[in-house]
């Protein structure tokens, strides 16, 4: 912006100033000495308020332009503000999302249920994962082992022991999030399915 | 297939079987064992007997019934021992569990040998198909 104004002060001068000089020339033609010198200094004084008076033109025009980016600048600040400020609260309501513990209280919510010799009696998983983590269940049985989180990728597998009766049931879900099983109420739910 | 492969089959088997399987045997058809794990060798020339007449009988059977094939047969024992037997290919696998076993590791491991073997086996035809064009 600022170019183009100074090209367009350069041009304006260089027209002025051929203008003056073919003024001078015509006024040599046919004027006296002294009117001469008295022509040209007045018409040099009228040059020099021109010049005055377009200089001012430039430079309320620059300064407007000034005034513009200041405020365009300004305005950027706000926003990046108003952007880090809406960053912050988008930061905490995932957190908050991301602690928050979902709870699993049917079948429905779950992956897979799997007994303890390793065969999936509902819903579908990698079996090969579930044979796997059935035997180390079974090394952590001596040891009270209740529920499990294995992480696997980006997400976590959670896995609960659903009481004893003929079988050790096991209900899995693949979750990013924290999982808390409701026992009696899937282990109500699987009676209708696997018999009790 | 040589009998060094169908060891190596067994050895892979066993050894990811965290004790899974007490007893494994890759029999022909009419029976006799090709590649055995487990002592006394009569046992498995017995479970290898039984165990391929057994899966030839019942795949005859179910192809005439069903029109379909026998993947695998499980045999569930009083003792809590299983008998699994399954096609690998020519031969038929029979192995025997331990007590309470991880059947879910179990099959797993015979599903893999068999995508095995049906991989290897449909290299060799296209090798011999390769050779019969040369």
């Amino acid at each position: 912006m600022l170019d183009l104004l100074l090209l367009a002060l350069n041009s304006a001068l260089s027209t002025i100033s051929v203008i003056l000089v073919l003024i001078v020339l015509r006024e040599l033609r046919r004027r006296s000495e002294s009117d001469l010198l008295s022509r040209i200094n007045a018409i040099k004084r009228e040059f020099v308020n021109e010049v005055k008076i377009l200089r001012g033109v430039f430079e309320r025009v620059k300064d407007s332009n000034v005034n513009v980016l200041s405020a365009i600048e300004t305005r950027l600040k706000g926003l990046d503000r108003v952007m880090s400020s809406l960053e912050e609260r988008l930061n905490s309501v995932v957190m908050k999302k991301s602690s928050a513990v979902k709870v699993v209280d049917g079948l429905d919510g779950l992956d897979c249920i799997f007994r303890d010799d390793g065969l999936i009696v509902y819903g579908s998983y990698d079996k090969e994962f579930v044979a796997y983590v059935t035997q180390a269940l079974r090394a952590l049985k001596d040891v009270g082992l209740d529920e499990l989180s294995v992480k696997r990728g980006n997400t976590t597998v959670h896995i609960k022991a659903l009481g004893h009766r003929s079988w050790t049931f096991y209900c899995l879900k693949e979750s990013p999030y924290p999982v808390r099983f409701d026992s009696e109420k899937i282990l109500k739910e699987l009676g209708g399915i696997v018999g009790q | 297939m040589a009998s060094k492969d169908y060891e190596e089959i067994i050895k892979r088997i066993v050894s990811k079987s965290f004790g899974q399987i007490e007893r494994c045997v890759i029999a022909s058809e009419d029976g006799l064992p090709l590649a055995t794990y487990g002592n006394p060798d009569e046992v498995s020339e017995i479970i290898a007997a039984i165990a391929a007449p057994l899966f030839v009988a019942t795949q005859e059977v179910m192809k005439n019934l069903e029109k379909t094939k026998v993947i695998k047969i499980d045999v569930e024992l009083t003792n809590a021992k299983h008998l699994v037997i399954a096609r690998l290919q020519k031969g038929i696998l029979a192995l025997i569990t331990s007590s309470k076993p991880n059947l879910g590791l179990v099959y797993c491991l015979i599903e893999s040998e068999m995508k095995r073997s049906e991989t290897r086996e449909s290299e060799v035809e296209e090798s011999e198909e390769l050779k019969l064009f040369e």
